[in-house]
């Protein structure tokens, strides 16, 4: 009873931590630019997400430890450094939009300018890495991020025809006066926030901050494989509230202000209240997140101690990796670049990285000196191969595209 | 100091970067205006859902607040990316003109709109913003009209 209990925690904590800043933004932005056109990316992604996020969870179980430590040790300092250096950077940047975000959130809330929030929020992220328990942390904010579940009954009440979505969904076709290459760049734009590396990082470091061993690859595999299409129905929903909202009087969104209003529409001020108090949670629970994964990244490869399973002062370089980061994200945002732009920019990186993030995890996830007879089936390669394909076709494509269209314009 | 090739090439570009958002013809400049009723209509339909929730009680003042602020400001960025545009001719004068009304009205609307919502009249903005419509769709026609 008491291991079922924590399945289902591990999973729900899954569903309300798949979403962040850059999937509320590419999601809303997408739905109403093209309504249900690119709604086949999402499934994509989460696949992809799932399998590469499966051999994380499979290796920190078996081997104890995470997938940066190995990848450096299996593959060398150079091409480790390669990965680092790409990982780290996404992760930086995505911090620093799941900063802007969670002040963006605030300031809805209150409006009080999103400026005036930055700071104080670098510093409770700071704090909460700092001072809460890892697994309280990941499921007090994994939980609340649940709340995001508003925008699939927001999506309800706005009475879709269904019929017609299904066919929308499955009969992609370009909106007029859409061109071909800001379709294709919003598609990588959205597999990007699916596959987003940090994501994969976090997974595999937590394993061991939760000391799993062989016994809980199971439990690995339902956060994974129930939690994380889940989250995914969610990125769906956001989608879908803003294609009903938006896309038929051809308002484009760019705000954070205009992701939070289907459900304010269907819903009124309760609707309203329960999105915002989604958005903070999901947002800091990747903030912190993101933090974390910048100080694992480069403490893995460097051989530092690591984690929050040690007291703060055993791993002091660690901690300050994180603690500088943060800083680093808050100066970014007092900057008054736009978080959203940020957001966007950060998620289409994600895609320029994904290659240097998860041919290594293949390759440690099949080596039997660290996984024994526990290495991948020919299912995980086959698919893993295909998936590897893919992100190295968006990684190419990324950056012309973003040139060509003026990043999505 | 380097060849007369690279002299040549670092002149056009200082005097492409001297100029703001050049338009060679007025296809090119009739395409950009086109780009900015487009992108203005989008704010202005968002206020006018905005104007709506506020009708209905469904949002509160602080988030009514934000999100015609964030309007206010998203028109006047893209009116003032346009008006940096170099109109080519007397033809795009004119299409200048008739756009920069459209841009004008909408910028005022938004404006008093934001003016009265953070003062707390949110009753008073249903009817400040009737001009949205019309704006709305004066823009999509221009729009439409020079894609």
């Amino acid at each position: 009873m008491k291991r079922l209990l924590a399945v289902t925690l591990g999973i729900l904590t899954a569903i309300g931590g798949f979403v962040d800043i850059g999937d509320l933004v590419a999601n809303a932005l997408v739905g109403s630019r093209y309504g249900f056109a690119l709604a086949w990316v999402v499934p994509v992604g989460v696949v992809g997400i799932c399998l590469y996020a499966e051999m994380c969870g499979r290796v920190a179980a078996i081997s104890g430890r995470p997938v940066f430590d190995l990848i450096r040790e299996r593959l060398g300092p150079r091409l480790g450094l390669a990965n680092l250096a790409a990982s780290f950077l996404v992760t930086a940047l995505t911090l620093t939009a799941e900063i802007g975000g969670v002040a963006l959130a605030l300031e809805l809330a209150t409006s009080v300018n999103y400026l005036l929030w930055v700071p104080l929020v670098g510093f409770l992220v700071w704090l909460v890495i700092w001072r809460v328990g890892f697994a309280r942390m990941e499921q007090v904010f994994g939980l609340a991020g649940l709340l995001l579940i508003v925008f699939a009954v927001a999506l309800w009440k706005l009475g879709p025809d269904w019929g017609q979505v299904l066919h929308d969904a499955s009969h992609p076709a370009l909106p007029p006066g859409e061109g071909l290459p800001t379709y294709l760049y919003y598609a990588i734009a959205l597999f990007g926030a699916a596959m987003t590396p940090y994501e994969v990082f976090f997974f595999s470091s937590g394993g061991v901050e939760e000391h799993w061993t062989r016994r809980d690859v199971g439990v690995a595999r339902s956060n994974v494989f129930i939690g994380f299409p889940l989250g995914g129905v969610l990125s769906l929903a956001i989608m879908g509230c803003t294609a009903l909202v938006f896309f038929p009087l051809g308002v484009g969104v760019d705000t954070l202000g205009q992701v939070a209003m289907p459900p304010a529409v269907a819903l009124g001020k309760v609707g309203l209240a329960i999105v915002l108090v989604g958005i903070f949670a999901a947002t800091f629970g990747a903030a912190l997140e993101t933090g974390l994964s910048a100080g694992y990244t480069v403490a893995q490869y460097f051989g530092w101690q690591w984690g929050k399973f040690v007291r703060p002062l055993q791993a002091a370089r660690f901690h300050g990796v994180t603690l500088l980061t943060i800083v680093v994200g808050v100066m970014v945002m007092l900057t008054t670049v736009d978080p959203i732009k940020v957001t966007e920019y950060s998620i289409v990186f994600s895609a320029v990285a994904l290659p240097l993030t998860y041919l290594p995890i293949l390759i440690v996830a099949n080596d039997p000196e660290y996984m024994g007879e526990r290495v991948n089936g020919r299912i995980s390669n086959t698919l893993g191969t295909v998936y590897l394909v893919l992100v190295l076709a968006a990684s190419l494509a990324a950056i012309p595209l973003m040139i060509a269209t003026k990043a999505g314009q | 100091m380097g060849t007369p090739l690279v002299k040549r090439l670092l002149a056009v570009l200082l005097l492409l970067a001297a100029c703001a958002g050049p338009s060679f013809s007025y296809r090119d400049y009739e395409r950009k205006a086109a780009h900015t009723a487009d992108e203005a209509a989008s704010v202005v339909g968002s206020a006018m859902l905005t104007v709506e929730l506020a009708n209905g009680r469904r949002a509160t003042r602080a988030y009514l607040s934000v999100l015609l602020g964030e309007a206010e400001s998203t028109l006047g960025a893209i009116q003032q990316t346009f008006e940096g545009v170099q109109p080519p001719d007397r033809h795009a004068d004119r299409l200048r003109a008739e756009l920069g009304e459209h841009l004008d009205g909408a910028a005022d609307v938004l404006a008093a709109l934001r003016i009265e919502v953070r003062r707390g009249h949110v009753d008073a903005l249903a009817g400040i913003a009737e001009p949205l419509g019309g704006l709305h769709d004066a823009l999509e026609k221009l729009a439409e009209e020079h894609r």
